[in-house]
């Protein structure tokens, strides 16, 4: 594996390796097993052009656990701002010889922009609403975890799909398990065509939480366009937040906007997953150095 | 001085002609269509197997000249529609300054004529600036020799301003040439709103926000009376509203372009920003209505919208890059590829959509081959299929989704006012 560009562009194989290499990082973790240092001198950039503190910190925490180092270079701050071109910045950066780019940018596609102008391997941390490939492993991690399965999973997402990337890196990596995928949320939270994508838009909430082994929420991005999306809050939480669970395990990527998206009472509850899937964000995240620096 | 091209396919579809014939040119004018011309003849072009049809005419380019001279200028894309066997073309005015004032389209027509390739004609701005808000000197504009009137690439947005412009501008019975997009409703879109812009999580240009406002501007035109010349049609539904508007008898007319006619939302695929376009590349469905559009005469102008960008507009995400195909170079192939070949219209049909048809609608009195017009003239080899290389572009643009497409039908040569324009070198 060259770069981590995004989930449609693995296939199976490499999915399933991903998370087994993370499942024994994980054992050894618990078993108080060394890591074996595959990043020792060596340094990772991340290039973070939105904010983020999860996502940047685990794979930052998974890259030292390797004994890699890392840098952050905060891109607001960066020489972009005096003119240099994106492509100039990588290429210049790129003779300080780095192991890998981890980046983040709200440009769908940025990471395989970035790709075609670096030899320097590229690990995609989110772009636009496109992927954010690390972050679909690990809650697949999780599930699998749950489940000791990877196929004959039924899964909701709800939310803002059209504005998700966590949505569309799940629905990639879901459909190619033939997993039963379903997405709710307002109509204008739904991306047109989404059934092409061979995923199942649920009526209501009662449908979107019947009979279903995870569901998923996204936060709503008050930072984005979702402002012009749904007429309130209050509104959105009636009628599309999760406040109960039967028999489903729940899943968020984070961070959690309270009584919007999902019940306080909930975070925290037997059913969730969401604390799993911080910590396993770390394993997984393990895993891809692991795959990236051929040590397969 | 005497040139005859001989013996070619004459072409000429505002004359009906479609035969075998000498084309005699007279210095700068055509003396003669005859069958054998016995008189004497300074020059002889052999035009055996070959098409000789009048110089094409597009009524839409942007030259970038003045204000983006690196993208393309007067010279360079003068050059480029020689080699695309064009011998008149119209500027669209979104340069630097905007061709809102009569010095900007007295600098375009001076420059045009020094480099004397082809026939360039200004369209001026429909307000200051574009911006959509206070309407030009339109009486002042068409006298400085601004053919048509547009704010291309931005939408006349207030509905007021339209209506005032088509009446002001009626006494001059100028085409009012509209870019039409709701911007409300394509707010932020970069290509076709449905499964690809979905799947690659990229914000969509929806096929209503294109019809939506073509309905309202019918309404207007049906209001204030004018000409409303619809740019670059690009969805089905359009295309609907426009033949009802025609069938109630309203001054419309409308243009597409080659790449509309041939090519689908699938370009986009991989992020090709190359495929980046305004409207943006829409589905099959649409791509075959336009062509049945076409073919039963609604359209009333083939136009490139040929928009040249230097490499660094184009080399960046999907987001960020420039809108636009530099369409000049393979505008006749590509047609003839994927209408002709198709049997969608015939080659007559097509070169009258090239040629007199679009001089019609801006009223250039171009595109003909009749005796006393000016000699200008395309030669086209019909059978030749060639891959186009964006690299061997002459226009300072090289930006095209058709880089590596198989196209058949190649420009020989291209006259303009009797001076030979452009010569394909490696035969004939």
């Amino acid at each position: 594996m060259k770069n981590l560009l995004g989930i449609s562009f693995l296939n199976k194989k490499d999915i399933i390796s991903i998370l087994q290499t993370a499942k024994a990082y994980k054992e050894a973790f618990y078993k108080k097993t060394e890591f074996e240092k595959i990043l020792q001198a060596k340094t990772i950039i991340n290039l973070f052009f939105e904010a983020s503190t999860r996502t940047r910190t685990s794979f930052e925490i998974a890259a030292k656990n390797l004994g890699g180092q890392v840098i952050n270079i905060d891109m607001k701050m960066s020489s972009l701002k005096k003119g240099e071109t994106i492509k100039d910045t990588v290429q210049n950066l790129e003779q300080m010889h780095p192991t890998a780019f981890i980046v983040r940018h709200p440009d769908s596609g940025f990471p395989l922009f970035l790709s075609k102008n670096t030899s320097i391997p590229i690990i995609n941390a989110g772009d636009g609403a496109f992927e954010h490939p690390s972050q679909a492993l690990l809650d697949f991690f999780t599930m699998w975890e749950k489940k000791k399965k990877m196929e004959g999973i039924k899964l909701s997402i709800l939310g803002d799909i059209l504005h998700s990337r966590v949505a569309r890196s799940n629905i990639f990596l879901q459909k190619m398990f033939k997993n039963d995928v379903m997405v709710f949320g307002p109509q204008t939270m739904i991306p047109p065509q989404i059934e092409k994508l061979e995923v199942k838009v649920a009526k209501n909430l009662k449908e979107a939480c019947a009979d279903r082994d995870f569901i998923m929420l996204l936060r709503i991005q008050l930072e984005r366009k979702s402002g012009k999306s749904i007429p309130s809050l209050s509104e959105y939480y009636k009628y599309f937040a999760l406040k109960e669970v039967k028999d489903a395990y729940i899943l968020h990527p984070g961070p959690v906007n309270k009584d919007v998206e999902i019940a306080s009472s909930l975070l925290y509850c037997p059913r969730s997953l969401i604390p799993e899937q911080v910590e396993n964000g770390i394993f997984i995240r393990m895993a891809i150095f692991h795959h990236l620096s051929n040590k397969v | 001085m005497i040139t005859v091209i001989k013996s070619g396919r004459v072409i000429d579809p505002y004359n009906k002609r479609d035969e075998i014939c000498d084309v005699v040119v007279n210095g700068e004018k055509i003396e003669a269509v005859v069958p054998h011309w016995e008189a004497k003849a300074d020059r002889i072009i052999d035009a055996t197997g070959k098409v000789v049809c009048p110089g094409f005419v597009d009524i839409h380019v942007h030259f970038r000249d003045p204000g983006f001279t690196q993208k393309e200028d007067l010279y360079s894309g003068s050059k480029a529609a020689a080699k695309g066997g064009f011998t008149t073309v119209c500027c669209m005015p979104n340069t630097n300054p905007v061709n809102d004032n009569s010095l900007v389209s007295y600098y375009i027509m001076k420059k045009a004529k020094e480099i004397g390739l082809c026939d360039i004609f200004p369209i001026g701005a429909i307000t200051k600036g574009e911006k959509g808000q206070d309407f030009v000197d339109f009486y002042t504009l068409k006298d400085a020799g601004c053919v048509a009137f547009s704010d291309d690439g931005m939408p006349v947005m207030d509905a007021f301003v339209l209506q005032q412009v088509l009446v002001y501008s009626k006494p001059l019975n100028v085409p009012i040439t509209l870019h039409e997009e709701d911007i409300n409703l394509s707010s932020g879109g970069v290509i076709n709103e449905g499964c690809h812009s979905t799947k690659m999580g990229l914000p969509g240009i929806s096929n209503c926000s294109e019809s939506a406002i073509i309905a309202r501007d019918v309404e207007v035109l049906r209001h204030t009376g004018g000409h409303i010349h619809v740019c670059h049609v690009s969805t089905k539904e359009s295309i609907r509203i426009i033949e009802r508007a025609k069938q109630d008898g309203l001054n419309i007319t409308c243009e597409v372009t080659p790449h509309h006619l041939s090519l689908t939302e699938k370009e986009t695929d991989g992020f090709s920003t190359q495929a980046k376009v305004n409207p943006p590349l829409r589905t099959e469905e649409d791509v075959e209505s336009l062509q049945e559009a076409v073919k039963e005469g609604i359209v009333d102008a083939l136009a490139t919208d040929h928009a040249p960008h230097d490499e660094k507009s184009k080399e960046t995400t999907m987001s960020n890059a420039a809108f636009g195909i530099s369409g000049l170079e393979t505008a006749f192939a590509v047609l003839n590829t994927y209408l002709v070949e198709k049997e969608i219209v015939s080659l007559t049909e097509l070169i009258a959509l090239m040629t007199y048809k679009p001089s019609i609608v801006y009223h250039l009195s171009r595109g003909t081959l009749s005796k006393g017009d000016f000699a200008n003239i395309t030669v086209i080899d019909l059978n030749e299929k060639w891959t186009v290389n964006r690299e061997e572009f002459i226009s300072k643009g090289r930006n095209t989704p058709f880089h590596n497409k198989n196209l058949k039908g190649q420009i020989y040569y291209t006259m303009y006012k009797g001076e030979i324009t452009y010569e394909r070198k490696n035969d004939f």
